[in-house]
């Protein structure tokens, strides 16, 4: 008699709200890391969540909300790629360097946000990417694989070099940084 | 297992993608072996440094005007512009069920009418509030801190709310002079850092400083998404130890979300009814210019 006609609409929006959208923030972040600047991640974001609210019906409830979201966000990011011609065919010369990197070094202790942030800046997207998918936002190796459309496999070889590499970046840039440091301290001194 | 097998599988490890006897080989591995217990403590160090460093940087910090405006816009998208309309389905309706909200509201007023007569002698402490709730933020649970979260919810209600306060507030600009000089242009500082995120969302009610409980408060109350919203700035009375947190903590009591940060030598709350993530937002928005407005007038100071 009321004509409540809109109710599902109602329902889903509030399920939407209490599902997706915490994890904006998140999404953001990973966006942040995944293109070049802040606008380009916001748009990403943005097309995103307005992607996920369309196909929210096809999300399966209990299942990881996080991870449906960094799919889709990875999927339509590979479109816009295609779309710009950034697309990366090759990446032999990455997974080359990632070979050569054999020596693990010891890992600095008390390294500061800063130097991490330079060395993880250093390490190259393919790696680095699994690398934050892992190790900051803590997904499994199944679910990495199925953002990006890769074999469990290489997710696990990707984020061992990645992480190996992280740290040789690690040493160089805190090692280069402190010797920057005590040059300036013995200047002043003198 | 030795330690060029727990080399090989030490990552997946640290990710817990082993099976179950694999992980309890491993740790067999490490009770006897102390190279790998170290190598293993550094990786794990390593994780939780990136973690936090990326969490914590600027750059990968969300704007929170783009936060609100990309919510809007996807309940935009779902409801229409109106949606109020849509989701009572048609207008007769609205009219009618709006028709008896007014009479509802008219009722309660005449209903309530010998209440809002009587006088109330002591309206600050009738209406203290008593927090006892959990903290998400560690830093946040200093009893001076705690003490001054109370006395900025007594004022959210007995100034903003109700304007049952004890003592006539006086001006920023004169609070400047007696006070310290962060008060001046604290509002300007907060009405424009909203205005950037939200736009003509945010609405000025007033801006002055103010006496509750013995404390003093520089107060800017706005209204946003017909909520009212204060936003109240103290001195620390513990200033020597320095919070350098970027850490938002919120609390809920009596109905009202708390957001707090601090700053230098001062404590900054947003207080309002609107929902937690909303209240939080507002805080955000305004964070960062609060942070550079109290560094400023620390220095000149």
């Amino acid at each position: 008699m009321f004509g409540f006609g809109k109710s599902t609409e109602k329902e889903n929006w509030e399920d939407f709200e209490n599902e997706a959208l915490p994890h904006l923030e998140g999404l953001f972040r990973t966006a942040r890391w995944l293109v070049r600047d802040r606008e380009e991640a916001e748009d990403l974001a943005q097309e995103t969540f307005a992607q996920a609210l369309k196909s929210f019906h096809r999300y399966e409830r209990g299942t990881n909300c996080r991870a449906w979201l960094t799919q889709i966000m990875y999927h339509l990011n590979s479109n816009r790629k295609r779309k710009l011609g950034r697309m990366k065919i090759v990446e032999d010369t990455e997974e080359m360097i990632a070979e050569t990197v054999a020596f693990e070094p010891e890992i600095p202790q008390k390294v500061t946000d800063e130097e991490v942030l330079a060395a993880l800046e250093r390490v190259p997207q393919s790696f680095r990417e699994i690398v934050i998918l892992a190790d900051v936002e803590e997904f499994a190796y199944r679910e990495i694989a199925e953002m990006l459309q890769i074999p469990a496999g290489t997710v696990m070889s990707r984020l061992h070099r990645g992480r190996k590499m992280l740290r040789v970046e690690l040493v160089g840039y805190a090692q280069n940084y402190r010797f920057k440091n005590l040059e300036q301290t013995g200047s002043k001194d003198l | 297992m030795n330690c060029k097998d727990f080399k090989e599988i030490a990552d997946s490890y640290l990710s817990n993608e082993l099976l179950v006897e694999t992980n309890h080989e491993v740790l067999q591995h490490l009770e006897n072996c102390a190279n790998c217990r170290r190598e293993l403590g550094a990786r794990r160090e390593l994780r939780a440094s990136l973690r936090s460093a990326v969490k914590n940087s600027l750059h990968s910090r969300i704007n929170p005007a783009f936060a609100y405006k990309l919510k809007t816009d996807l309940r935009q998208k779902t409801f229409g512009k109106n949606h109020a309309w849509n989701f009572f389905g048609s207008k007769a309706v609205f009219a009618s069920l709006f028709a008896v909200m007014i009479l509802a509201v008219a009722f309660g007023l005449i209903w309530r009418k010998p209440e809002t007569n009587t006088v109330n002698l002591n309206p600050v402490d009738t209406n203290k509030t008593n927090i006892n709730l959990p903290n998400n933020s560690l830093n946040y649970q200093r009893a001076d801190f705690v003490e001054a979260r109370k006395d900025a919810v007594d004022d959210h209600k007995n100034c903003a709310l109700t304007h049952n306060l004890k003592e006539k507030p006086i001006s920023l600009d004169e609070a400047a002079k007696l006070y310290g000089t962060a008060n001046k242009g604290f509002d300007k500082t907060v009405i424009e850092a909203l205005r950037e995120g939200f736009g003509d969302n945010v609405k000025f009610i007033k801006a002055h400083f103010c006496l509750i409980n013995g404390r003093r408060f520089a107060h800017v109350v706005v209204e946003f998404q017909k909520k009212v919203v204060s936003v109240l700035m103290t001195k620390r009375e513990n200033a020597d130890e320095t919070n350098n947190s970027d850490a938002i903590s919120c609390q809920t009591a009596d109905g009202l979300q708390i957001a707090c940060f601090e700053s230098g030598n001062y404590s900054i709350f947003v207080i309002s009814d609107l929902p937690e993530t909303d209240n939080l937002l507002v805080a955000r928005t305004i964070s960062l210019s609060i942070k550079k407005h109290i560094g400023k007038s620390e220095k000149t100071a």
